[in-house]
């Protein structure tokens, strides 16, 4: 058994890192998606044949290390239609054209769809379905759809293709998107049977792995940053974090931060060698979601009233997390999944 | 479930009911249902419909314009109130510093100042906290000292909660340092316009502004706007804690949430999801407890004990149970929770048909929500205050 980062991968997570740091304010997004792309780490998410240098591990560290920054919500929609694409066909052009950023394209899983609006009519020539709150598809040119029956690519600029963009709670935009009879040509479906179950499968270990390393980073950030503010803040003569009644709650932190960092393992894991029962994602994203919401109202609870303020990234944390916990694919369509699974 | 209330109490009650459902206008009542942020002129307007029923200091002696309410009542007429979907009746006048003022001010200091809160002419707004005194509110530094029949007042008061709509502040300053911590601070009446003094804006996490820094730079306070001894505002400063705690409690706004949550869960067809009622029975139950504890107090109030750690205990209880619904209703919206923007949430802030607005009052509700755990003396101090003062431990 090894489940430490092999050296490569460590190099990865710090250079990430250290390229995030500082890089926090709005606005710059569009020049840093361009830099990213030309650091080439987009192409973590692929194996080498698909002309990328990863897997579901090098995957989870971008967004682990992103994690704290922003940038995390747009990348692992990215990172989802790449591993759809690359287990459809590695060698297909796209993948390189995603990875270089010239194109954005957003993957799509079933569960993230509206109660029962997702279909395939008339033997496949078309589909329907409707889907909220999607991340980075108002800059998607392609959507890649991962269904049991077949994996889908469609364009964005399709006639029948409806989008409505919004700001969401975490001040990134947010997309309904309606597919209303989308037509479906020959080379929009990229792969049926078996194969489509294997490219879905694919998707859902990507998500799962994309979505609890964000939550582990996430929560790794608010942590430390509550730590630091414990030992600096003084009242009563001393700092706050001498008292053991803070110094419980920062116990429970610490092991909250690492336990998430442990479900994502588990998540990436599986995401590398596409091996894992559906239930057992859905309780790391589940588990993943729970703990970091606790680490990030902790956070605000032990800042005192700064806690509140716009000030610290403490809200724009929360406020991350209590969207990875709503959006259709995260911690409550995972939690129904679960209860179903047992029906 | 019935606490007993006297008839006069169900008549009063009645009372409330009635004038609140008759007189409460329809556009605040639907942004206080909603979580959207208030302005100043929601609050006003509302406070000026009390003021003119005479109910806006109802727990106030008849002497200074109040109603002689007992506790009991002053309890119903929050409950009532707060249920009705009537915005928060802003304590910093009424609660805190009206108190003050009659028990340990002037006859001038009464003449000057209780009128004025009574009609809702003038808006307070309370100066405590400071950048490096929250908890340890004792060890504050802004510094007032004697220039002839003025005091100089230098520093700077933080999170002080709607200041920038306020004319009047009530502040805590240092007049000795050299005596220990608690034995060297005054309390003083402050005027806002007076020269000196700045206001800047901080932003709280759901985008709103009603948290400030006011700054004190030189600004002269006559000394006949001391309330008490000099050196001695600890004593008035924790008297108004007290009434600060007693509050807490809000028993009518938990149910109002409930009520709001039980709706849009219904509207979204989870009436029979048994995830959603499990939670609704836990938020349910939890209120039940709050609202039985808050009347066992009640009870010993008008039995002529004052309250001591129940207050505490309250104030525990009352703030994490509407955090939580607060953060339950979120949970509720589901996707629908994610749409939200402060600056949309401003714009269209009157516009009560808008579901879009009403949800993202919900998301700003549960952002604020998680403030009561922290001020009022934080849910940390809080615990410490019942361990150390009803367990005898440490
Ligand atoms: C929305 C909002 C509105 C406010 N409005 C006003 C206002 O109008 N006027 C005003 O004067 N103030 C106001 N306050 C300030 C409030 O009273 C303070 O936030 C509160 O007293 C806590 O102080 P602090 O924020 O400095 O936190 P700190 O005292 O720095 O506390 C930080 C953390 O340490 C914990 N802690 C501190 N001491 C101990 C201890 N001994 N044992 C265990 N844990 C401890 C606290 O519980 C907290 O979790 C407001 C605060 C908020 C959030």
């Amino acid at each position: 058994m090894k489940l430490t980062l092999t050296q490569e991968q460590s190099m990865l997570a710090d250079s990430v890192t250290r390229f995030m740091t500082g890089k926090n304010a709005t606005g710059e997004e569009e020049s840093i998606w361009r830099e990213v792309a030309e650091l080439g780490w987009l192409g973590a998410g692929v194996g080498e044949s698909a002309g990328g240098f990863g897997g579901g591990r090098e995957m989870a560290i971008v967004m682990e290390s992103v994690g704290g920054n922003e940038l995390a919500e747009a990348l692992a929609p990215v990172f989802v239609a790449l591993a759809i694409l690359e287990k459809s066909d590695p060698e297909a052009a796209l993948i390189s054209r995603i990875i270089s950023g010239d194109v954005v394209a957003c993957g799509l899983l079933p569960e993230m769809a509206a109660d029962d609006s997702l279909q395939l009519e008339d033997e496949m020539t078309s589909v329907s379905g409707q889907f909220h709150a999607l991340a980075n598809v108002h800059r998607a040119r392609h959507l890649v759809l991962a269904l049991p029956e077949a994996t889908l690519l469609l364009s964005v600029s399709d006639a029948n293709v409806h989008l409505r963009s919004y700001r969401g709670m975490d001040g990134k935009t947010k997309s309904d998107l309606k597919l209303d009879h989308v037509a479906l040509s020959e080379a929009s479906v990229l792969s049926k049977g078996p194969d489509a179950v294997a490219a879905l499968n694919r998707a859902r270990v990507t998500h799962a792995a994309a979505i609890t390393a964000e939550c582990s980073g996430l929560a790794a950030a608010l942590f430390q940053y509550t730590l630091d503010y414990v030992q600096q803040r003084r009242q009563f003569g001393q700092p706050i974090g001498g008292f053991q009644a803070l110094q419980h709650r920062l116990v429970d932190m610490f092991v909250a931060v690492e336990e998430v960092q442990s479900l994502a393992l588990a998540a990436a894991r599986a995401a590398t060698i596409e091996d894992a029962p559906e239930s057992a994602l859905s309780r790391a994203i589940a588990g993943a979601s729970d703990r970091a919401l606790h680490v990030a109202k902790e956070a605000i609870q032990l800042h005192g009233a700064v806690g509140m303020t716009e000030d610290l990234p403490l809200g724009a944390g929360l406020r991350r997390l209590k969207v990875l916990q709503l959006v259709p694919g995260g911690a409550e369509t995972q939690k129904r999944r679960l209860l179903q699974s047992f029906n | 479930m019935d606490a007993g209330w006297s008839p006069e109490d169900r008549a009063f009650r009645k009372e409330v009911r009635d004038f609140t459902q008759e007189k409460l206008p329809a556009a605040i009542r639907d942004k206080v249902m909603s979580g959207r942020p208030l302005e100043r002129q929601d609050y006003m307007r509302w406070q000026d419909i009390l003021a003119q029923k005479g109910w806006i200091a109802g727990f106030w002696p008849k002497c200074h314009g109040g109603q002689d309410w007992t506790a009991s009542q002053s309890y119903i007429f929050q409950e009532e109130t707060t249920y009705a979907g009537a915005p928060w009746l802003l304590p910093f006048g009424v609660n805190y510093v009206g108190p003050v003022i009659y028990t340990y001010g002037t006859e001038e200091q009464k003449a000057r100042h209780l009128p004025g809160i009574v009609s809702n002419e003038v808006f307070w707004c309370q100066g405590y906290s400071e950048p490096n005194a929250g908890s340890d509110l004792a060890r504050l530094s802004t510094r007032a000292h004697r220039d002839g029949d003025s005091y100089i007042v230098t520093g700077s008061k933080i999170w002080t909660s709607m200041a920038h709509w306020a004319d009047w502040i009530f502040a805590l300053v240092r007049t000795d340092s050299d005596a220990k911590p608690q034995a060297g601070i005054s309390f003083l009446l402050i005027d806002l316009n007076s020269p000196g003094i700045t206001i800047q804006p901080i932003q709280s996490i759901e985008g709103a502004h009603h948290l400030n820094q006011v700054f004190f730079d030189n600004v002269r306070v006559p000394v006949d706007n001391r309330i008490g001894e000099e050196n001695a505002g600890w004593t008035y400063a924790k008297f108004l804690l007290g009434h600060e705690r007693v509050l807490s409690a809000e028993i009518g706004k938990a149910k109002r949430m409930l009520e709001r949550l039980r709706s849009l869960a219904e509207e979204r067809n989870l009436a029979r999801d048994p995830r959603y009622l499990e939670n609704l029975a836990r938020l349910e139950t939890d209120v039940l407890a709050l609202e039985w504890t808050t009347l066992r107090m009640l009870d010993t109030v008008m039995g002529g004990t004052a309250p001591g750690v129940e207050a505490s205990m309250l104030k525990l209880r009352g703030s994490t149970v509407v955090q939580e619904i607060a953060e339950y209703t979120v949970d509720v919206l589901g996707h629908e929770a994610l749409a939200f923007d402060p600056l949309f949430l401003e714009e269209t802030i009157n516009d009560p048909s808008s579901e879009l607005s009403r949800n993202m009052g919900v998301v700003s509700e549960f952002l604020f929500q998680r403030a009561p755990t922290i001020w009022g003396g934080s849910n940390e101090i809080q615990r410490n205050i019942i361990s150390k003062h009803a367990l005898g431990l440490g």
